[in-house]
């Protein structure tokens, strides 16, 4: 049996149709009509072992792609599964200290185009495209590692590659661009100051300055004698093109009309005290357009519907979604997802306890133009979805609750068929983070079809994939302790912060 | 955010409503005021301004606060010191929840911790993202003045202002004609006691320009 997909993805790419799904540091592909396997990947393959920590900045892997785990069976339909196992390292590789062999996936996305898949994986802080093949599997084209743990990705619609870390940074890089011998340079880069200039004792015997400040420069210019310089600049073209003092928890790149008829993009960052930006995109990121004041507590997702670009939904500790003009930082509507939520537990006979995180905001957008969004919350047993007006105004359908047999991991949405595939997390009780035994008949995945009510009815669907899941025989390389993955698949819950600590802990 | 109580003598006594209106806009901030020497010195020099001291450290905001109100208790009949005030604040993350967009005309970082080791310069209160949020806050035209007495870290605010395309140094003429350099200088705790040890003070502003045209 396979573990549960903690992210699940849909790509068209040519006339293939492909869900790519992410289990731990391994990729699968299945055949979205048939539902059959088509290949597995792993950077597991690729890397050298990866039992040495890999704090540095220039790892090298940036070989050209190899072909590996080339298992596409040509013709997806002819349905037995060709896995082949890993043959290489998993012998080397000692246990990561999240109980891994290697950092798992923990984000994913595709080019509109669907050639390119781009994806983070936390630990080893590195960020991967990957090439689709013509049968629909995958190999690595670039891996590129960053200075801190990426925690935010998205692609511009011009395809560049945005992404944030865990400090606030936020860096573009060129969907394709390779390693380079130098970081090409760009205004909003930020340059430390030579290391000449870092090691020159940074204060005058007259600068006023604490015991504790003379202590560091004593250090300081001892250091000076013997540590050499590490250079910290990375090895291929990317720009810092803005920040935030907070973890950055999600981005997005809008492009809008404006009345006149000119296309102006906008990038949409969110952190975890809160906040909600509006910059320009780039080359202008540096200007500040707007911010969207209003939660209280860590913002986590945000989501732009597709039909509406003006319109913002944002999500994450707070227990009501926030729907915005996001160009003039106005509040539309709010939406209190724990009293919908306890509402939903009375027919169920269920009661929430633990507080409520957004993990989750998708769409899909319909003929009429106007659509469906979608809402998961960590550990939550089901979708909220609810219909926007012109105005942004929440309206609620027959039902704004769709119950689901096991906690939603991810969702993919499949635009052309108005339906979406839910990853469902069949190691935990629905419901709650608690371990279950998960049975030989648990669906992986199910598939949703939106309806002309604006209700969603589950499928018969993809059934080969679950067949696949539940019955493989691979060897897994992956640690099967369900305590281990609840880590993986909730993360949301972290942000939060503690009492009023929490805010002490800046009074330096 | 409900500014009534800091500046009770500005509240909008026309209209009603909560939180009560101030009849106008705060425009001047001291970010990391300390012990708020430069607010009370800024007061009376800049009457028609409300001025206001942000300071991370929850018991320094809270004295300087209650200096300010035997400031004003003292003051009553020429009614000094009612436009200056000191929040608590850790600006470098929550300066857009106090202001607007183009609120400020100036803002003031005066000996702002030097943060030394390299690992800690994110920590310093200048860097080329959190200026784009000055810029945000300050309106075009708008000033931010800086100050410090670490040679290291004047040249790092200077590179920093300048390689971000919104800011633009003063000449040294411009500087030696504000009065508000001549405060800031001898005013702070920190430039006093620079000034008893005899210490160099390093000295640059930057004029916040229009955001260049949209490029499309
Ligand atoms: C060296 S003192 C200078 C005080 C005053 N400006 C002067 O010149 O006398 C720096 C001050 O900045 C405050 N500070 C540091 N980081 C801050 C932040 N993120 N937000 C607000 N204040 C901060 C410190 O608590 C300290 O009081």
């Amino acid at each position: 049996m396979l573990t549960p997909f903690q992210k699940l993805l849909y790509n068209g790419f040519g006339s293939r149709k492909v869900l790519v799904a992410a289990s731990g540091p391994c990729l699968r592909t299945f055949d979205y009509s048939s539902g059959h396997i088509i290949s597995r990947w792993s950077y597991l393959d690729l890397d050298a072992p990866a039992g040495n920590k890999s704090s540095d900045l220039h790892d090298e892997d940036d070989a050209p792609p190899r072909k590996k785990h080339k298992i596409d069976s040509g013709n997806a339909s002819d349905s037995v599964s060709t896995e082949i196992l890993i043959e290489n390292g998993s012998g080397r590789q000692k246990p990561r200290r999240n109980g891994f062999a290697a950092p798992c996936i923990t984000h994913l996305t595709a080019t509109a185009d669907g050639r390119h898949v781009v994806i983070i994986s936390g630990e080893d802080k590195a960020i991967r495209v990957l090439e689709m093949t013509e049968e629909g599997g995958l190999h690595q084209f670039s891996k590129r590692v960053l200075p801190k743990r990426p925690s935010a990705l998205t692609l511009t619609p011009e395809d560049q590659i945005l992404c944030a870390d865990k400090f606030g940074d936020v860096y573009s890089m060129p969907l394709l661009g390779q390693t380079i011998e130098k970081a090409s340079n760009v205004d909003m880069q930020d340059q430390e100051p030579p290391i000449d200039e870092l090691f020159k004792p940074a204060a005058t015997s007259k600068t006023v300055h604490t015991k504790h400040n003379l202590r560091i420069l004593e250090l300081q210019q001892k250091q000076k004698k013997t540590k050499k310089a590490s250079t910290t600049e990375l090895q291929f073209e990317h720009n810092l093109i803005l920040g935030h003092v907070s973890l950055l928890t999600d981005i997005a790149s809008v492009r809008l009309q404006t009345p006149e008829g000119r296309s102006r993009t906008y990038i949409l960052t969110s952190d975890r005290d809160e906040h909600i930006r509006v910059s320009r995109s780039v080359p202008q990121a540096h200007i500040i357009e707007n911010f969207c004041l209003g939660h209280e507590q860590f913002v986590n997702k945000i989501h732009v519907p597709s039909w509406q670009p003006g319109t913002l939904i944002s999500g994450g500790g707070d227990d009501y979604l926030l729907v915005w003009d996001w160009r003039t930082g106005t509040i539309r509507d709010k939406l209190d997802l724990k009293s919908l939520l306890a509402q939903s537990q009375t027919n169920t006979g269920e009661t929430t306890t633990f507080p409520i995180s957004v993990s989750g905001i998708w769409s899909v957008e319909t003929m009429s133009g106007s659509g469906s969004i979608i809402i998961a919350c960590e550990k939550m047993n089901g979708l909220f979805t609810f219909a926007l007006s012109s105005e942004g105004q929440i309206i609620i359908g027959q039902s704004i609750f769709k119950q689901l047999s096991h906690n939603v991991l991810d969702v993919a949405i499949v635009q052309h068929e108005q339906r979406i595939v839910v990853s469902l997390d069949i190691m935990h009780r629905p419901g709650s983070g608690e371990i279950t035994a998960a049975h030989d008949h648990s669906s992986f995945v199910v598939v949703l079809h939106l309806q002309s009510d604006g209700t969603w009815e589950e499928m018969k669907e993809l059934i080969a994939v679950n067949t696949h899941a539940q019955q493989t025989k691979e060897v897994l390389t992956e640690s099967l302790d369900p305590t281990v993955w609840s880590g993986v698949f909730y993360n949301a819950e972290h942000l939060r912060k503690r009492g009023p600590l929490a805010d002490a802990e800046e009074e330096l | 955010m409900d500014w009534s109580t800091y500046y009770p003598k500005f509240v909008d006594s026309t209209t009603t409503g909560t939180p009560r209106q101030l009849v106008k806009d705060v425009t001047v901030a001291d970010i990391g005021c300390g012990f708020g020497g430069l607010l009370m010195a800024l007061s009376p020099l800049m009457p028609e301004e409300l001025i206001i001291g942000m300071e991370i450290r929850l018991r320094v905001a809270e004295f300087v606060q209650q200096k300010i109100s035997a400031l004003r208790v003292q003051h009553k009949d020429d009614g000094l010191y009612q436009n200056i005030a000191c929040l608590r604040a850790n600006t470098m993350k929550f300066l857009p929840n106090f202001f607007k967009k183009s609120q400020l005309s100036k803002i003031f970082l005066c000996f702002p911790d030097p943060h030394f080791k390299a690992r800690k310069h994110k920590a310093r209160i200048v860097s080329t993202t959190l200026n784009s949020e000055y810029a945000f806050v300050v309106k075009p035209g708008g000033i931010i003045y800086t100050i410090t007495d670490v040679e290291d870290l004047h040249v790092w605010m200077v590179q920093h202002f300048e390689k971000h395309p919104t800011f633009e140094r003063l000449s040294k003429e411009e500087e030696d004609s504000d009065p508000s350099v001549k405060v800031m200088a001898i005013e702070t705790e920190e430039g006093k006691k620079v000034e008893r040890n005899e210490g160099q003070k390093f000295i640059a502003c930057f004029k916040r320009l229009e955001d260049e045209p949209w490029i499309e």
